[in-house]
């Protein structure tokens, strides 16, 4: 059911709890080493050494002057340095013509948090008046403005809210930008800041965070480790990326997408069902095809076993040769820019034909019967992959793609 | 009072701009320093927060120079020992 023209990933940046940086970024999820552990970051002591995928020692100092933090929330500084290693990586340079040939769609669940819950802390709890750069900085769209006037980008640009799902949402989108012809290029991924005080204090208040750590598809599991970061993936149509050589990590193929219209926050197994085989139809592909499944793989006691159902039903006999991982146990949860993470890393997978593990895998859980990737990256031939995100609310996208 | 909020005013512009103080003087426009509409106003916030303060909305968009914010603290100050 392939319509319109052909997109390719020929960019990638990212900044996670793994550092600075897609290199640093594939090598750790290639040895399996998780970024999870409690915070460093005084600001954050109040979370009592509970588990966080935090950005290991960032500073905004380091890479924005004093005037860009006034008006950059965190979620803005995130997704401009890895929109920035992108760009590089893509050898993109935009004149008015690109500029306006480009678009940039971001996927963002939580907001400013760092902004607006630092702005309530200092009006209610010590009487400061609300700073006038408090609105500038926390719009949600703030990510995608800020990389649109560094780079002279002036094509569609907005940001995807679908909690979990954001950054697959986004990069459907945009796919379909590049298919309709609307654009030649999209800068697309997602960018979440949400480990500030209260809003840690408040996704603990809903009894799904891992004590300990990320234990995706493993008995002893408790639940997700929230993270932070953004991902950045340049999205480009492949007759424009020929035209200028541009090396090419891998296909967008297909997108698939579905509401639950069932609760806020258990996974619908017939919603998920659909995405996924949506996804598949959409990128022509049979199940058969998938050598490579980026689990959405929170960790929690519910996700990882309907999630495996889910797959049993719809690869059935193939179920089995499936190579499956949840990357979340190494750069954790970072709800709206969780799927940009593992779409790089299923690109760098397809690219490398190498297979990320599940990190942190003790024994495999009940009803989680499948090829998990246990602990160590494993060399694979695949053709085809998905990545799958189902969100709060009863939001699912599933990204296809192939080598 | 006068040279000391000058100087003072010249040295928030100048943090915030991260320029050296000596290229700001009293004269210098807004649109000269590169500021913007959102800096002078971001800006005029963290001299009021630091002098304790409160210039009007109105008095706030009038401010297109480093003079026009001393005028405005002075005016403001003035008033309120006259009071």
């Amino acid at each position: 059911m392939q319509t319109g023209r052909e997109v390719v990933v020929t960019g990638l940046g990212c900044i996670t709890a793994l550092g600075v940086g897609v290199k640093q970024f594939w090598s750790s999820l290639c040895n399996g080493r998780s970024g999870i552990g409690p915070s460093a970051d005084p600001d954050r002591a109040a979370l009592n050494d509970a588990p966080v995928a935090e950005i290991p020692g960032y500073q905004p100092a380091d890479h924005f002057n004093a005037r860009s933090q006034r008006f950059m929330d965190r979620i803005s500084q995130y997704a401009l340095i890895a929109a920035s290693e992108a760009i590089q990586d893509a050898g993109l340079e935009f004149d008015a013509e690109l500029g306006e040939r480009t678009g940039i769609i971001l996927g963002n669940g939580m907001g400013a948090r760092h902004t607006v819950d630092g702005a309530l802390e200092d009006l209610y709890a010590k009487n400061i008046p609300v700073p006038p750069n408090t609105i500038p900085k926390a719009i949600i769209s703030g990510p995608s403005s800020h990389i649109s006037i560094q780079y002279g980008i002036t094509g569609p640009s907005w940001i995807v809210s679908t909690t979990c799902a954001s950054s697959n949402h986004a990069l459907g989108q945009a796919w379909d930008l590049i298919r309709s012809g609307q654009a030649d290029v999209v800068i697309a991924g997602g960018t979440e800041a949400p480990i500030t005080v209260p809003t840690f204090k408040a996704w603990q208040a809903l009894r799904i965070l891992d004590t300990v750590t990320c234990r995706p598809f493993s008995k002893d599991r408790q639940g997700l480790v929230l993270g932070e970061g953004a991902g950045i993936i340049v999205l480009e149509a492949a007759e424009h990326a020929q035209a200028r050589n541009a090396r090419v990590y891998c296909r967008l193929a297909g997108y698939g997408c579905s509401s639950d219209a069932y609760d806020l926050t258990k996974v619908s197994p017939a919603g998920a069902a659909r995405a996924i085989k949506t996804a598949l139809k959409t990128a022509d592909l049979e199940p058969v095809d998938i050598g490579y499944i980026n689990a959405h793989g929170t960790g929690t006691p519910l996700n990882d076993s309907a999630e495996t159902a889910i797959i049993h039903g719809i690869f059935t006999t193939h179920a089995p040769n499936l190579l499956i991982s949840s990357t979340k146990s190494m750069h954790g949860h970072a709800l709206g820019a969780s799927g940009s993470f593992e779409f790089i890393a299923v690109a760098k997978a397809l690219a490398e034909q190498v297979i990320p593990p599940t990190a942190n895998f003790t024994t495999a859980g009940d009803d989680c019967d499948l090829d998990y990737v246990p602990n160590i990256a494993r060399p694979a031939e695949i053709q085809a992959a998905i990545s799958n995100a189902f969100g709060f609310g009863g939001v699912n996208a599933v990204l296809a793609a192939t080598r | 009072m006068t040279d000391n909020l000058e100087q003072r005013v010249v040295e928030i512009i100048a943090q915030f701009t991260e320029t050296p103080p000596s290229s700001i003087h009293a004269g210098s426009t807004f649109d000269e320093l590169g500021l913007t509409s959102l800096d002078a106003v971001t800006i005029t916030y963290e001299l009021e927060q630091e002098l304790g303060i409160e210039l009007t909305e109105s008095d706030t968009y009038s401010i297109n120079s480093v003079q026009d914010l001393i005028d405005g603290i002075t005016q403001l100050t003035r008033a309120g020992t006259e009071t």
